[in-house]
């Protein structure tokens, strides 16, 4: 399995194999993030939305998730799932 | 003087015209609240409170109270801490006022309607009556969740103003130029203008994120736990069952926290949402979010345990040398949707993996190294097996199988599918975790269970509520429905239990979450301002009131400061602390009181110094300590620890050799504890290392 590969939850995995121009919405755990790391992350094609402590999110076309995990800063890549009302 | 300024007053004019006692009476009683008795002939009576000074038993205190004229009803509470109600003539008022037993007289106050039962329940009433009042005053309650009907008379003020200073709904058309990265932010200026008949494109169709703003901070005629407080919504959008998903509640916690630090204002946040996927230790994406926050002054987040209980989401067992262990899925006719199946096991156990469907051939044995390994089985049914290696951090790798009907009219084979683990080799101990994912549940038949012999009824709280600092909430029966279905004070049956993966308690309380009426969405199903709804949905806004009230108390305070306050303070069931109750029913007063009566004394710590193998911690007072160290491979969570290292003696100083564990290199943290109060050193989050040399 490519090393990138594993940085990628199992549907990040699924929708890396599937269409490449496909919206995705990402959470990723980051690790000593440098000073720069959202232009990093913005460079490798993720649109930034929040960017604070060991975390971030933002959209990316499911074809520039392994380009996210070459980062050495991300250390964890994750679609983002579904939250449900508990009433 | 024992007697308020009320009974004074009328006392003062029991001796002039007829009409000017009748003025002052009207504030202690109106014709519809008047009681009488059958000790009511001859001169005027009131109801009165007393409240007794310290010393009298409860018998010599009744005693002495009707040697001084008081008809008595009621004596609560124990030795020093007596109140009684009764009934007396204006004329004796005075007798009460000059007695060594009497503390304080008041006469009594005309109750509104409130969250039905649940406010007294929660002891927030009596907290809203303190002097002064502990309503949430310069504090406020963010709420994530679908939306809010702006218009309800709960969230405006005295002047008809609204009290939500600000709302991002994340579904709205993005707004040019505006400060959020999609959908738009309302303001306060905006959201009063929609009140007095402005276009604002905004709604709770769903009517959720209505109810649980109002059980938080509602206001007026039936306000909620912190009244006082102004409030911040974050509107994920969503349907009548799912709501956003868990990126836009990153942004949304991550824009509130902001906010609030912008606004020079604490805030406790709610979050009566979840989903089943994640290792259930507290080291999810999305749990290490909210807990980054949750270690600042002035930020809490509160989060419902999920009501996952009785859904069978969750089995658990151990795999030994030569055996196989089953898993059973049980899956209705009618779903449509993918499921997914998430087993977690220690990195160090080697595990092989097939799929058995209701009908025709299991897959092959897959191993790790195999996967990802897709199968197309008869009926068309797909099956996805994939690992994850140490996903999370803990240590731990993944299994996911993803179910997918692949196209097929039927949808997902009804039936029984057997999922097969075997070990090739364990390294561990061989324990097996597994969850079902959660899906949209109408209909019911879209959800997948475990069947009765595979279940595991522990572990059931829904993520993020695993996470070490986030409050998470149970719920308890307040007002049965059908009246007489459930004992009062009993655990909900829907509610989340723990502990988490690695045996740390959760849920920390529970509070009140069957049934709650609260504000009801004008643009949701039902009718009227009010409804009545069950879930631990309803019971975490009462705890993120309570959140709110203690940080209008205490704005310096951390997320997990209030979560230790409220967990200390609240009354114990009568099963103790479990993995059910947590530490016991949600006492607001009782936690306003810890921190009024200047019980809660957090260790501080002053300095910490690595020098060669050894740790020096400096603290403000006394304190206990240990220290926490787990070497698998450099990371430390909490339940999963190699050990630790007590240091007892009470000091300000506690020093650690490391050398002495015997390895190269260790990560840890130092828990310091005074008076049962605990503070955490632990580097910003990141742990401190030490390298032998």
């Amino acid at each position: 399995m490519d090393p990138l590969f594993r940085k990628l939850d199992g549907a990040a995995r699924q929708a890396a194999e599937g269409d490449p121009t496909a919206p995705a919405e990402v959470i990723l755990r980051v690790d000593a993030v440098p000073m720069d790391a959202r232009a990093q992350l913005e460079q490798a094609g993720l649109r930034v939305h929040t960017l604070s402590g060991p975390v971030a999110t933002g959209v990316i076309v499911a074809g520039q998730l392994l380009a996210l995990a070459a980062l050495s800063f991300v250390r964890r890549i994750e679609l983002s799932r579904a939250l449900f009302a508990e009433k | 003087m024992a007697i308020d300024s009320r009974l004074r007053w009328i006392l003062e004019e029991r001796s002039a015209p007829h009409g000017a006692l009748q003025e002052a009476l009207a504030l202690v009683e109106s014709p519809s609240t008047r009681r009488s008795s059958s000790s009511d002939h001859g001169p005027r009576k009131i109801d009165i409170l007393v409240r007794g000074t310290p010393g009298a038993d409860q018998s010599t205190f009744k005693t002495e109270l009707e040697k001084l004229n008081l008809e008595v009803h009621t004596i609560v509470g124990t030795r020093g801490n007596l109140t009684a109600t009764g009934r007396i003539e204006i004329d004796d008022l005075a007798l009460l006022d000059a007695s060594s037993f009497v503390a304080r007289v008041e006469a009594p106050r005309e109750l509104q309607p409130e969250l039905t039962v649940s406010l007294p329940h929660c002891t927030a009433t009596a907290a809203h009556a303190l002097e002064p009042s502990a309503s949430g005053k310069a504090t406020l309650v963010g709420v994530i969740d679908g939306g809010i009907d702006i218009h309800h008379a709960v969230f405006r003020d005295e002047h008809g103003k609204s009290r939500i200073v600000a709302l991002w709904d994340q579904m709205s058309p993005a707004q040019v130029g505006g400060s959020v990265p999609y959908g738009r932010v309302y303001t306060q200026v905006e959201i009063d203008a929609a009140i007095s008949g402005a276009q604002l494109d905004h709604a709770d169709p769903g009517g959720h994120g209505t109810h649980v703003t109002s059980i938080a901070a509602g206001a007026g005629q039936r306000p909620g736990i912190a009244k006082a407080a102004s409030i911040i919504v974050v509107a994920l959008g969503g349907d009548d069952q799912t709501l956003g998903r868990s990126k836009n509640a990153i942004d949304a916690f991550d824009w509130i926290v902001t906010e609030a630090e912008q606004r020079n204002l604490p805030v406790a946040v709610n979050m009566s949402l979840g989903m089943n996927g994640g290792s259930h230790a507290g080291t999810s994406i999305l749990e290490a979010a909210m807990d980054a926050h949750c270690r600042k002054p002035s930020v809490a987040l509160v989060k419902s345990a999920g009501n996952e209980q009785e859904w069978r989401i969750h089995a658990s067992g151990t795999l030994v040398a030569n055996a196989e262990l089953t898993l059973e899925v049980l899956c209705q006719s009618g779903k449509f949707q993918p499921g997914q199946l998430e087993i977690w096991f220690d990195e160090n156990d080697d595990i092989e993996v097939s799929v058995q469907p209701p009908s025709g051939n299991a897959t092959a044995w897959t191993s790790l190294n195999e996967m990802p390994k897709n199968a197309v089985l008869a009926g068309g049914n797909r099956i996805r097996i994939d690992a994850e290696y140490d996903p999370e951090g803990t240590g731990d790798n993944l299994i996911n199988v993803f179910f997918a009907a692949g196209g097929s009219a039927i949808g997902i084979l009804p039936g029984t599918w057997r999922v097969l683990l075997r070990a090739r080799t364990i390294g561990a101990d061989g324990r097996v975790h597994a969850w079902l994912e959660r899906t949209a549940r109408r209909p019911a038949a879209e959800q997948l269970r475990f069947s009765a012999s595979s279940y595991d009824p522990s572990c059931t709280i829904s993520i993020p509520g695993t996470a070490r600092r986030v409050i998470t909430v149970g719920s308890y029966v307040t007002t049965p429905n059908p009246p007489g279905s459930a004992l009062v004070g009993a655990l909900s049956s829907f509610s989340g239990r723990g502990p988490t993966r690695f045996d740390v308690q959760k849920p920390d309380l529970v509070a009140p979450g069957e049934y709650i009426e609260a504000a009801r969405s004008s643009r949701s199903p039902g009718v009227g301002e009010w409804i009545s709804l069950p879930g631990t949905s309803m019971a975490a806004p009462h705890v993120a009131g309570a959140a709110a009230i203690l940080l209008s108390e205490k704005p310096e305070l951390t997320g997990e400061q209030v979560r230790q306050i409220l967990c200390r303070s609240a009354r114990a069931a009568a099963s103790g602390p479990d993995s059910a109750f947590g530490s016991g029913y949600l006492d607001v007063a009782a936690a306003v009181a810890l921190l009024r009566n200047g019980a809660v004394t957090f260790p501080e710590v002053l300095s910490t110094r690595i020098e060669g193998a050894t740790f020096q911690i400096k603290t403000g007072a006394d304190t206990t300590a240990s220290l926490l160290y787990d070497a698998h491979r450099g990371r430390l969570l909490a339940g999963k620890r190699a050990g630790s290292m007590p240091s007892l003696a009470p000091s300000r100083t506690h020093t650690f050799v490391l050398s002495a564990l015997g390895r190269e290199t260790s990560y840890f943290e130092v828990h310091l504890f005074s008076n049962g109060w605990r503070s955490i050193a632990d580097n910003h989050g990141g742990a401190f290392c030490i390298v032998v040399p």
